[in-house]
């Protein structure tokens, strides 16, 4: 899987993309709302209980806000946030190029991978450091880091996953999500296809760190505030279900 | 909105050139910068994945923070359920309602009179739906929150959020870290890892040292959110909060690259009292399962910037008279996925007056085959619990470390590896439970809970293994107390009992050093004096006859000559206090008397449905004349859970094996049982019925059952007779193996009795072959010692000569032309004058009892001759993740001439766990630069290999086998890795043919370098070798 082409627009949060649109534009008239009024001091909405699920009507007091506060004056920008979101993905891109262009890298990776993070910064002195591209190869079922300084790729370093494992992606997330529904479908549980997905980078018991393969830990709930009701993880690197049950039975 | 604030340490013209390279480079994903109040700072979501990041924080023109962020939010679940996890936020975000879906909410609001600036993402982890937010109080406050709410299973879990402060307060230079003391705030003068309340109120602080700008941390709870304890963290649970400081290391900034079993790393023990310090702050969130998903939690940290400055803190007052003594447990068994034995192991703490103002306790002589399974608690007289070990140390063997456990140790104890040290109580995970008589309580990690309390009654120390297949041991535990407030007990000079080990079969005329016995259970210092011979307080120094005194804790040796008569022995009484013991010492049977003896073998674990370890356990025998008439075998302390599993075997130093028990005793749970195994015993191990304490024929139920290597193949024997007749001397050895899944064990020592025939044995004065180390380039007319080689296989003194040169036995004193003897084990070096001249070589010889080696050197060739040289170059340290030390190594090549025909490289003595992790390449005087290795051996440790890289080799480095000594060709696997600075870059060359045709002379360099984390080694030593013509 490469997903190095996909944006990461919600990363290990996904919901059908309808919903998407509707809570995007609910989200937008809240906005309005906001700007067009004083804003409603959330304590008065959570007298007795604030943790904003009671009253909660259309989630739009999660997350928690101060009880008592007043005279809010909003300061989000989304305008600056898409700007500043797509000049890094403009430069994600250019540094992918130049990756993917050297033989080494394209080795590393081979043909299922996908790109985990790019970790750009500078020290203390103000000098930026080289740009480190993290990608995780299904294929050769390891971490890879690519040194990129300026235009030129100076390292590529590949990393055992019991060593270490980048966060997972979306598309990682929607990749085990299908193999988790499949292998519930396939054992006759269809109460799991009306249920919604969340996805999490699973680590070994025991104190044992990172698996020695891709695992993620799915879990299937009726809403975001419900508890789960069937659990599952899914080995990305061999593409099945390491194990799965039926929580509370 | 304030919009014209400048930096303490930026120029406005810097600031504006930083905004324009931010939105040029906009080196993380959503960056910006605010000017609010008489804050100014700048935020980002990073690549790192450590969340909301701060940048280059400001107050009232003083600059605060270089960074502010969260790298990781540890999640552990009871047993296991569905972690545990390591959460790293940032990596994308989830629209936030009430911010008009904005993903990063940012507004200002008024509570209780005052202006704050909020400023948050949204995460959703999993079934985790997080918010990570700062609140700037216009007064110079910041409080770091995390609210998270959701189940990834309906089983209780805690959080443990990590934030990390870099302060940089009035600069990055010269910042130190306090704790409130209660009388005034103390430096912390190193690196540590303490709990947060051993600060006063939980009161930290961060300084700058020139300008007296103070930042105060404080925990979350005087905050406006935290007070409410319906959905918060309860006040009383900050106490589980921990503390790190660090120096700053740009390396360590590099998000969370481990998983959630280990806490913040990098504690090396550097001063942090003037420096670039860094503090983390990790915080406790538990969440109750029956909370449901719904019900979010929070908890938080503050910091309070006071711009007023504060004058240094004063020097901390003198401590009140404090009294300590330290009481000893016994041995403890860990057995497999249950309680110890004994369970618990407890020590009775007479009368003392006071109260207690600290505890610690050391654990002596752990073994453990997977130290994560040991949980180990401390329960005193009064009720109180500590954890003090649980889930640390992961699956790496300890053999016989000694773990002390202190409040106010630096370190935690690891979730890798373990070494012998002091640390502070480590509890990785979610709380196990110990089995009953242990209180159900809970059980904190902090030994300051007994502060305060009579130190009076029986303090317990539980030990459980909370997983199958593995086992371990305790030697002894002893516990110190300090008490303060108490009248001083009266002066003790008798201390506990303590007892010399006696020495058998000593040879005669020899100087005999007993064990060093501790002296504990004494207040003052205690009178010593000795009879028949002499002692020594600490071992190390020297000895006297003449009385004197000890104090508490020393320990002593005495030490006599042994008798000139055969089995005779000899007497020292030592008398501390009140209290004796005598060392004895028996001198060895005369020549050709033949005899009796018993060798003692240690202690054995019995693992599971595998070998045991050690795999076998030996003993060696000496000096026995004539030939085996009979042996027996003793097994201490034999407990298993289901002794049908195990197969013992003795073998003989000549291979004839003898299987002692095999597939007996059932399922009948052995406890610390006595099993004698003599082939003239009445009676055989029972087959399916529990094995009582006694003496047996071998016994062998069913097929032979097969042990693995190195123990013999072959079918063995099941009567002792079977040794006799053989020679006694060399290594016995015992094989223990368990062939069924399930069950474990261990074995606390055993004995081997060997009685032999009076056939005396023939004199041997030739000794086993030695070697000396022939020097190359010597300097000309310089004094060169050779190697001391050891003398070994003679039974009687041996004749010594030299020729051209001289000889020392013992290497450390006279040396001598003149013709001597050498005894078995001495030592032997030669010496002599390097000749005049250049490229000559001189030797000397040397003959013992027949056997003969020749030590020869040569000098350095003329300068400016062509030829082959070798050069040495010193040891390297190959350190975890960096660059080794030092970096690079060098040897400097002078004098040579013409041009370079061929170079080769030795590297000698080279270990390491992960060899794939190493690159290493030489760079020559002229800057051509050859990778040696790199990537190579995969996974496979080395261990004292000799590599030679030569590019006529016919073979290279394996790519992921087992790495041998031997000769190679240069190996570069994969893509070439990049050497940091001041290796040069560019592409580096695969052949040493790359020096060809340049000259050798100059500084050669060796950079080396590991290039992933968890694993680190060393070289002894390497040697460019260059030829020219």
């Amino acid at each position: 899987m490469n997903s190095s082409s996909s944006p990461r627009v919600s990363a290990r949060r996904w919901l059908p993309a309808a919903a998407r649109v509707l809570a995007g534009a609910m989200g937008l008239l809240a906005a309005a709302a906001l700007l067009a009024q004083p804003p409603e001091d959330p304590a008065t909405i959570d007298v007795g209980h604030p943790t904003g699920h009671v009253h909660d009507h259309g989630n739009q007091t999660w997350p928690p806000q101060p009880p008592g506060m007043q005279n809010a004056v909003p300061l989000s920008n989304q305008a600056t946030e898409r700007s500043l979101a797509q000049v890094r993905k403009t430069r994600s891109a250019a540094r992918e190029r130049l990756a993917v262009a050297r033989a080494d890298v394209r080795q590393a990776l081979g043909a299922r991978y996908t790109e985990a993070k790019v970790i750009e910064g500078r020290d203390k002195s103000g000098v930026e450091r080289p740009s480190r591209l993290v990608y995780f190869s299904h294929s050769t079922n390891r971490t890879v880091e690519v040194t990129v300084d300026g235009q030129q790729v100076r390292s590529v370093r590949t990393i055992q996953p019991a060593e270490y494992q980048p966060e997972i992606t979306d598309a990682e997330a929607a990749d085990a999500e299908g193999i988790a529904r499949a292998h519930f479908a396939a054992g006759g549980q269809t109460r799991v296809a009306a249920l919604k997905a969340f996805a999490i980078l699973a680590y070994q018991p025991s104190g044992k760190g990172f698996y020695p393969t891709r695992v993620l830990y799915l879990s299937f709930h009726r809403n975001s505030d419900a508890p789960p009701e069937y659990v599952a993880w899914v080995d990305l690197t061999q593409r099945r279900v390491l194990r799965s049950r039926q929580e509370g039975q | 909105m304030n919009t014209s604030k400048t930096r303490g340490w930026r120029s406005p013209a810097a600031l504006a050139l930083l905004g324009m390279l931010m939105t040029a480079v906009a080196p993380v994903s959503l960056a910006a910068q605010v000017n609010w109040q008489s804050w100014s700072f700048d935020y980002a979501v990073s690549g790192d994945d450590d969340g909301l990041s701060l940048l280059n924080v400001t107050f009232q023109g003083h600059s605060v923070l270089r960074k502010l962020s969260l790298p990781v939010v540890r999640v552990f679940y009871d047993s296991d359920a569905c972690g545990p996890y390591a959460d790293r936020l940032g990596g994308s975000l989830s629209p936030i309602p009430w911010a008009g879906n904005a993903t990063l909410a940012q507004r200002q609001f008024t509570l209780n009179g005052q202006l704050w600036y909020e400023i948050g993402i949204r995460d959703q982890i999993g079934s985790y739906d997080m918010y990570q937010v700062y609140y700037l109080g216009a007064d110079g406050t910041i409080d770091a929150h995390l609210y998270s709410k959701g189940l990834q299973c309906v089983v209780n879990h805690i959080h443990y959020p990590n934030w990390r402060f870099d302060f940089d307060v009035d600069g990055p230079a010269e910042d130190q870290i306090l704790r409130d003391t209660g009388t005034g705030f103390a430096v912390v003068p190193s690196e540590f890892d303490f709990g947060a309340p051993t600060a006063v109120n939980h009161a930290w602080r961060v300084r700058d040292v020139a300008t007296g700008l103070h930042v105060d941390v404080l925990p979350g709870f005087p905050d406006f959110v935290i007070p409410d304890g319906s959905t918060t963290v309860p006040v009383t649970a900050y106490s589980n909060n921990t503390v790190f400081g660090r120096v700053y290391r740009l390396f360590e900034d590099e998000g969370w690259p481990y998983g959630p079993n280990t806490q913040v790393p990098f504690n090396d023990g550097e001063s942090i009292a003037s420096a670039d310090t860094v503090l983390w702050y990790e915080a406790y969130l538990p969440h109750s399962s029956s909370d449901g998903s719904a019900l979010w939690h929070s908890t938080g940290v503050r910091v309070f910037v006071n711009p007023a400055g504060s004058p240094p803190p004063p020097p901390p007052p003198p401590p009140p008279p404090t009294q300590t003594q330290s009481f000893a447990g016994g041995a403890v068994s860990i057995l497999d996925n249950g309680a110890g034995s004994p369970y618990p192991s407890t020590v009775s703490v007479p009368t003392l007056s006071g109260t207690v103002s600290k505890v610690t306790v050391k654990i002596v002589g752990l073994t453990h085959t997977y130290p994560a399974d040991i949980d180990l608690a401390l329960v005193g007289p009064r009720g109180q619990a500590v954890m003090l070990m649980s889930d640390v140390g992961g699956g790496d063997n300890v053999n016989g470390v000694s773990l002390t456990f202190d409040a106010g140790a630096f370190a935690a104890l690891p979730g890798g590896s373990i070494v012998s040290g002091v640390f502070r109580p480590t509890n990785s995970g979610a709380s196990d439970s110990f089995a009953a008589p242990a209180p159900a309580t809970a059980y904190g990690t902090n030994l300051g809970v007994f502060n305060s309390l009579a130190p009076n009654g029986t303090w317990r120390l539980y030990v459980m293994d909370d997983e199958n297949s593995d086992v371990g041991s305790i030697a002894s535990w002893v516990l110190t107390i300090e008490t303060t407030g108490g009248t001083p007990p009266p002066p003790d000079t008798a201390p506990d009992a303590f007892a010399f080990t006696d020495v058998s079969n000593a040879p005669v005329s020899t100087l005999q050093t007993s064990n060093a016995v501790p002296v504990t259970g004494i207040n003052t210092a205690a009178p010593v004096s000795v009879a028949g011979g002499e002692y020594s307080i600490g071992c190390s120094g020297s000895f006297t006859a003449a009385a004197g005194t000890v104090t508490n804790n020393q320990t002593i040796c005495v030490r006599h000559t042994s008798a000139a008569g055969y089995l005779a022995a000899t007497n020292t009484t030592l008398t501390v206090g009140t209290v004796t013991d005598t060392f004895t010492s028996t001198t060895q049977s005369a020549p050709g008397s033949g005899g009796t003896q018993t060798f003692t073998g240690g202690t054995i674990s019995v693992l599971d449905n595998r070998a045991g370890a050690p795999y076998p356990s030996a003993v060696g025998v000496s000096s026995m004349v004539g030939t085996v008439t009979k042996v027996t075998v003793q097994l201490n302390g034999l407990s298993h859970t289901y002794p049908d599993d195990l197969d013992i075997a003795v073998v003989a130093p000549s291979g004839q094996a003898v299987m002692l028990m095999s597939d007996a005793g059932g399922n009948g749970r052995l406890s610390a049982a006595s099993l004698g195994f003599d082939s003239a015993a009445a009676g055989a191990l029972p087959d399916t019925l529990l094995i009582a304490g006694g003496v047996y024929r071998p016994t062998n139920f069913g097929n032979t059952d097969a042990f693995p290597a190195p123990a013999p193949a072959g079918t063995y024997a099941t009567s002792l007779a079977a040794f006799n007749g053989l020679a006694p001397n060399g290594t016995w050895s015992l094989y223990v193996v368990d062939d069924e899944s399930g069950d474990a064990g261990s074995l606390t020592g055993w004995t081997l009795t060997v009685s032999t025939t009076n056939t005396p044995p023939l004199p041997d004065s030739t000794p086993d072959a030695f070697a000396f180390t022939d020097v190359s380039n010597a300097a000309v007319g310089t004094l060169l010692t050779s190697n001391a080689v050891p003398i070994s296989g003679i039974n009687t003194a041996a004749p010594v000569s030299v020729v051209g040169g001289e000889y020392s036995i013992g290497c450390g004193g006279v040396f001598t032309t003149a013709a001597g003897t050498v005894s078995n084990n001495q030592t032997i070096c030669v010496r002599h004058t390097s000749a005049a001249a250049f490229a000559t070589s001189t030797s000397t010889v040397l003959t013992v009892g027949g056997v003969t080696d020749t030590f020869t050197s040569t000098t350095v060739p003329p300068p400016g001759s062509a030829g082959t040289q070798a050069f040495p170059g010193a040891a390297v340290s190959i350190l975890d993740l960096r660059a080794a030390a030092p970096y690079p190594s060098t040897v400097d090549v002078v004098n040579m001439g013409g041009t370079i025909s061929k170079v080769t490289v030795r590297v000698d003595g080279l270990s390491h766990t992960y060899p794939s992790d190493i690159d290493m390449a030489l760079v020559g005087p002229g800057g051509q630069t050859v990778m040696l290795m790199s990537d190579a051996g995969a996974g496979n440790d080395v261990n004292n290999v000799s590599l030679t890289f030569d590019s006529a080799a016919a073979s290279p480095l394996t790519t992921s086998g087992q790495i041998a000594s031997g000769v190679f060709r240069p190996t570069n696997i994969g893509a070439t890795d990049a050497f940091p600075a001041p290796a040069p870059g560019g592409v580096y060359g695969s052949s040493l043919t790359a020096f060809n045709g340049l000259s050798p002379n100059g500084t050669w360099r060796l950079y080396v370098l590991d290039d992933e984390g968890s694993d680190s080694g060393s070289m002894t030593g390497w040697v460019l070798t260059v030829t020219t013509q």
